[in-house]
């Protein structure tokens, strides 16, 4: 389970005030809750549209991150031929391998969602279970090596920046700067264009929205696309950040995300941004404040998340519906 | 007349479903296997075209041919393990099938009666287990003293998942199982008093009698492995869970169950107790679980944290739906070719999870109430029948 989560070499050894380790423990959270939040806006929104646990969304993030790496790979092989096109062909493979997984997403929706639409969800979450499997072990089988923990080929923004003792990395400013962008992006595009309106439609009622004469199923491809856009962005995260990944971090990364969608109330992107966040946060905190917790670290957020499930189980944003009859 | 071409017709097909899973198991070539697995197929898909002798075999074991059917299938399935005593690998994996199935039953109280999916089954599983195999080890209980104690805990961990259980639902429920196996799970892992990750190793088999299960035993010229004596042990067990299990369907508890899957809201509108009724599915399953898992401890020897991970409770939630759910033979049915087919593939190990992620895409494509599905229940029939 996540044992290539590197931060914690990178705590700082005695003799360090503790402000500076409030600060860089903060600095952790803040880049788990990147990761963690990108993919929860992706269940936000198929709950949104759907009523679905997509569960294999955290695979998602690892079919990027499996082929963008063979691809730049290959790119950065050609790459030391010609060095003045180097930087267009990373930039242009990261883009299109983007694409190629919001494609990915909405042939999922195609293949195996779309036949459940008027089932319980359950079998939603049952087929996308499978599914994450089935990915999972496609990766690990038929991927050359793909068994072994894999490194990313890119490295971005070595160069650190100092304030005080607080020391930032050149890829975690990019990485809380993309961050926000896709977040102002997404929101945005939820509520100021028309395509967001139609997708608001469809996830407050699906049939009045397609009487209304909006095309329910491109408004729902879209919505996968998007989704599985944004689990690609947080893979790359994963990847520029970590420079390590396994086939299996997928199915960690999905619960986690769902987690948090569910903590900040599902269906709300706000609330999954929040939910991500949180759960960034407990993690590195209770490994860094509680003695002898950094092994038990995802036990304190998955306890978090039963008693928000218990007691508050519409989330931190999500309003308590009663139950029609 | 006709009783009798039944009663044949049923002992045929049973035999041929017999010899053709011994066949299965003893080819040793990977084609031959595959080719019997095709002969089953095409057999029960002419069976279906053939709708007399489908309705004959469709009620075989609920019809007025019941009782024929039921004696033969259990002399079978008594007989099946002596076309092996020179192969312990089979044995094994048969025994394996037997302690699945009750895992499988356990948690069909809960998907299959009930409608909730819990995905926490392999924690149970694992629970009793390390109960066993802690206790056994460290404290030299016996198997008879550890099993009740692993019953007991099982089932107070039962209900301390389905406490929160009970105030949250479909999806949320199913986050609630799964953020319970990942607790437990990583607490087993990282803990020292349970080995961590290296598991509690030399688990010693149950005694009855003083008369240690491990051993062989020779009878004239013919020596009964060790491995077959636990074979019938846990087909003892398997026996007592498809009873009790079967009391319960049949039972106020199993109609309540199957009332709260179709509606929460109108059969708490028909004095159905909702709290209680969902404890005792968990409390139950829990216990099948567990003891599922203590046979499995003292089975192999060796508990480690990867018989509870989120992948076995996943597996687990396959047996139901692939045999279908809510209906006891379905559940028994799956797990046992969950646990014989992929064994029967050893070549191809790393595919395994592939298999079951595949398995369970196109069963719940293409039939989505499993192999046996469930069927509806007839009261009025037995009343009848009670009066002739």
């Amino acid at each position: 389970m996540a044992r290539h989560h590197l931060h914690y070499s990178k705590k700082p050894k005695g003799g360090v005030h503790l402000e500076s380790i409030f600060l860089l423990q903060l600095k952790n959270g803040i880049m788990l809750g990147c990761q963690y939040s990108l993919i929860a806006i992706g269940f936000s929104l198929f709950f949104g549209v759907l009523n679905v646990v997509v569960f294999c969304h955290g695979n998602i993030a690892s079919i990027f991150l499996f082929v963008s790496s063979a691809l730049l790979a290959l790119a950065i092989g050609i790459g030391t031929k010609l060095p003045q096109l180097s930087n267009i062909f990373i930039v242009i493979i990261i883009f299109g391998t983007i694409c190629i997984t919001g494609l990915i997403g909405v042939m999922i929706e195609r293949s195996i969602i779309r036949p459940f639409r008027k089932s319980p969800g359950l079998m939603t979450l049952l087929i996308t279970a499978s599914a994450g499997i089935v990915i999972e072990q496609v990766l690990k089988n038929f991927f050359p090596q793909g068994s072994n923990p894999q490194m990313f080929p890119l490295e971005l923004g070595t160069t650190q920046y100092k304030l005080g003792t607080f020391t930032i990395f050149g890829n975690e400013i990019f990485i809380i700067i993309v961050t926000s962008l896709l977040f102002l992006f997404t929101f945005l595009f939820i509520k100021k264009t028309r395509i967001g309106s139609h997708i608001e439609a469809i996830s407050q009622d699906f049939e009045a929205a397609a009487m209304l004469g909006i095309n329910v199923n491109r408004g729902i491809a879209i919505t996968f696309f998007l989704g599985a856009s944004l689990a690609a962005v947080s893979g790359f995260m994963h990847g520029i950040y970590y420079n390590v990944f396994r086939f299996d971090m997928g199915g960690m990364a999905g619960i986690k995300g769902f987690s948090a969608s569910v903590v900040g109330g599902l269906g709300s992107i706000f609330g999954a941004i929040m939910g991500g966040f949180l759960m960034g946060f407990v993690e590195t905190f209770a490994a860094a404040y509680i003695p002898g917790a950094s092994p038990y670290r995802d036990v304190f957020s998955f306890i978090v998340v039963l008693i928000f499930l218990v007691f508050r189980p519409s989330g931190i944003l999500g309003q308590i519906v009663p139950e029609k009859v | 007349m006709k009783k009798a071409t039944n009663y044949i017709v049923i002992i045929i097909f049973q035999v041929f479903i017999f010899a053709a899973l011994i066949l299965f198991l003893k080819a040793e070539s990977l084609f031959f296997s595959i080719g019997i697995l095709v002969v089953i197929a095409a057999a029960l898909f002419f069976l279906r075209r053939e709708k007399r002798l489908y309705e004959v075999l469709n009620t075989s074991f609920t019809g007025s041919s019941r009782r024929i059917s039921v004696t033969s299938f259990i002399i079978l399935i008594v007989l099946l393990p002596f076309f092996f005593l020179k192969s312990g690998y089979i044995l094994h994996v048969l025994t394996f099938a037997l302690i699945y199935i009750i895992a499988a039953l356990g948690l069909n109280f809960q998907i299959g009666s009930c409608g909730m999916v819990n995905f926490a089954q392999s924690t149970f599983f694992g629970i009793g287990a390390y109960t066993s195999a802690l206790l056994s080890t460290r404290f030299d209980l016996s198997f008879w003293v550890c099993l009740p104690l692993a019953i007991i805990i099982t089932g107070v961990l039962g209900l301390a998942l389905g406490w929160p259980s009970l105030k949250t639902k479909s999806f949320y429920l199913s986050l609630v199982s799964i953020a319970f196996c990942y607790i437990a799970f990583l607490l087993v892992h990282n803990m020292r008093w349970t080995g961590g990750p290296d598991g509690v190793p030399g688990i010693l088999k149950p005694k009855i009698f003083g008369f240690s299960l491990a051993r062989a035993i020779r009878i004239g010229g013919i020596v009964l492995p060790g491995n077959l004596t636990y074979y019938f042990f846990a087909l003892a067990f398997v026996a007592l869970a498809l009873i009790i299990a079967r009391r319960f369907h049949n039972s106020w508890m199993g109609l309540s169950w199957n009332a709260l899957r179709e509606d929460e809201i109108a059969s708490k509108c028909y004095g159905i107790n909702l709290t209680v009724n969902k404890l005792l599915a968990f409390i139950f399953g829990s216990i099948y679980a567990g003891v599922a898992g203590v046979l499995y401890a003292h089975f192999v020897g060796f508990v480690s944290p990867e018989n509870m991970t989120f992948h076995v409770g996943l597996l687990m939630v396959s047996m139901v739906i692939l045999g279908g759910m809510d209906n006891n033979f379905g559940v028994m049915l799956g797990a046992a070719l969950l646990v014989i087919i992929p064994e029967k593939f050893r070549a191809f190990q790393d595919y395994r999870l592939l298999f079951y992620g595949l398995i369970m895409i196109l069963m719940l494509l293409f039939r989505p109430q499993g192999l046996i599905p469930f069927k509806v229940r007839k009261y009025e029939w037995k009343r009848v029948k009670e009066n002739e």
